[in-house]
């Protein structure tokens, strides 16, 4: 894998996204402040913790795993950008980070922007450490959810099957896992099931970096780890069986 | 003329089957520098898939594959060669300069040289005026121009063209042919395939005829001349017949004796096509 050539590719896909800044900010600002405006409104100030872990878990998931699923199966099967820019030159790697790295970078601003919004608007009381250990869980799971949708989009030969199951996949994740709700409120059976999801310890890690507390953290990080080191032997076997069966 | 010294693609006994199916059989091939080779055969001829074992997207199932000395994935990696992939569509976002940018930065051209590669492969293509604009805003053809335009830029050693003019007007065809015809002027070897007979007759230094195995190699000229007839046209009787060569001169006598008005046409490399592979134009 080349650096310098993920750089690139993350350099020039954000140039290409230059058209859509209106959606940016509507993402980064209106969103976030629009959601925490109704909940200063509905005044269920217990409610914010879960809220800020749902959306910080939901924007850190559903954008990278929809996004990369989608355009990297659109680049490969579709327009072909896929193999003209491997044909050029790019590894397979080099082009699933760099546009993991684009992703991330402009995903990020809508975490950060929440997560202060939230001190402004809701008096949360977080300080600079939870901040930054909540941001650096986000971009793994940001990692990890981009490195799922490539492992899809590598997987599915069909373009549209990719299309249609990246938008079914997350909404049984988030609404099965304590996402936006703590787990104690799950069904016993759903608790069982929700352990296999990896939205529950994207979850964990964000709760645990939120409170500080170190044991949900690794609890999340591990099973983050376990996803993604699945994601990636996935995404390698469908580049070989490619390589092989065209 | 196999020549070692310049050579730049060497394709040796390869073999690819998909399912089962073979797809590429025993082919063999070789591309020297400063030669463009164009790659003719019917839809489903294995044209595409020996194209992307030689840019190193395809595992061969065997054979070997020499680019400069490296394997494919070497080459690719060293950044010598350039590819306009079948179908492909460029990034529509993208200005034009920043979509031959973008594939040049891949090929690991020095940051320095970029900027004067770039704007000299957009005058080359005739696309000088649309530098910055949006390749979304411009023509069909015109997007073929701008992904021609990457893969001539700083000159790569090997330039792979996956039919490269299909579905476009006949001057942005020209201006095409112009840009491969002055890469290979400056050294690149390039490897074309095309539906169009006469691009490939305009173009070619070399023809490969395949249907999954090589079924004949020469220069369109001496592909033209495996063919022992000529065709006479003329305003007497059958109004285009096809004779030998060695009954040409006594056809032609007759014809002139009978003072009729005539012409005589050499076969053309279309005829040397349907010749081997039937008007069907699928692969059998």
């Amino acid at each position: 894998m080349k650096l310098g050539n993920a750089y690139t590719i993350a350099k020039y896909i954000m140039l290409s996204s230059r058209h859509w800044i209106y959606a940016s900010i509507g993402l980064t600002l209106v969103f976030p402040a629009l959601w925490l405006t109704l909940l200063r409104i509905i005044g269920n100030p217990q409610y914010m913790n879960y809220f800020i872990v749902g959306t910080v878990v939901n924007t850190s998931f559903l954008i990278p795993f929809i996004g990369t699923s989608q355009d990297l199966a659109y680049f490969r099967r579709v327009s072909a950008v896929y193999t003209l820019m491997f044909s050029n030159g790019a590894g397979h790697w080099d082009i699933v980070l760099g546009y993991i790295a684009q992703l991330i970078t402009l995903n990020l601003s809508s975490i950060v922007s929440l997560l202060i919004l939230s001190i402004l608007m809701m008096n949360a009381s977080y300080d600079i450490v939870q901040v930054l250990a909540t941001i650096a869980m986000a971009v793994f799971i940001s990692l990890s959810s981009a490195l799922l949708g490539y492992a899809l989009a590598m997987g599915i030969r069909n373009y549209r099957i990719v299309n249609q199951a990246s938008q079914v996949i997350p909404w049984p994740l988030l609404l099965l896992a304590p996402v936006y709700y703590p787990i104690a409120v799950l069904p016993p059976v759903l608790r069982y099931i929700s352990l296999a999801l990896p939205t529950t310890y994207m979850a964990l890690a964000i709760n645990g970096s939120l409170s500080l507390s170190a044991a949900e953290l690794l609890r999340g990080l591990v099973g983050l780890l376990v996803y993604s080191s699945a994601s990636i032997l996935i995404a390698r076997y469908a580049i070989i069986r490619g390589e092989v069966n065209g | 003329m196999l020549n070692s010294n310049n050579m730049i693609v060497r394709v040796k006994e390869l073999w690819k089957s998909f399912n089962g199916v073979p797809v590429n059989e025993e082919v063999n091939i070789y591309v020297n520098e400063g030669e463009i080779v164009s790659i003719l055969g019917p839809n489903g001829a294995g044209k595409t898939t020996l194209l992307r074992q030689i840019y190193g997207e395809l595992k061969p199932d065997k054979g070997e594959i020499i680019i400069l000395g490296m394997n494919p994935s070497k080459a690719k990696d060293k950044g010598v060669m350039s590819v306009v992939p079948q179908e492909t569509m460029p990034f529509s976002l993208l200005k034009v300069a920043e979509h031959v940018e973008l594939l040049v930065r891949l090929r690991g051209v020095p940051k320095g040289m970029v900027r004067h590669c770039v704007e000299d492969a957009i005058n080359t293509v005739g696309l000088g005026d649309y530098g910055n604009k949006l390749i979304d805003e411009l023509s069909g053809g015109m997007k073929r121009l701008v992904l021609v335009a990457s893969a001539i830029a700083c000159r790569p050693r090997l330039i792979i063209l996956d039919e490269p003019t299909v579905g476009i007007d006949a001057q942005n065809r020209r201006s095409i042919w112009d840009a491969v015809k002055s890469a290979r002027d400056n050294g690149s070897a390039i490897i074309l395939t095309t539906h169009y007979i006469h691009e490939a007759e305009e173009l070619s230094d070399r023809v490969y005829l395949m249907n999954r195995r090589i079924l004949m190699e020469g220069s369109p000229s001496e592909l033209r001349r495996r063919l022992s007839w000529v065709e006479v046209r003329s305003d007497y009787g059958d109004k285009s017949i096809r004779v030998d060569w060695d009954e040409a001169i006594s056809v032609i006598n007759e014809l002139v004796k009978r003072r009729v008005r005539f012409e005589v046409k050499e076969p053309s490399l279309e005829d040397v096509f349907i010749e081997v592979f039937g008007d069907g134009h699928e692969a059998r």
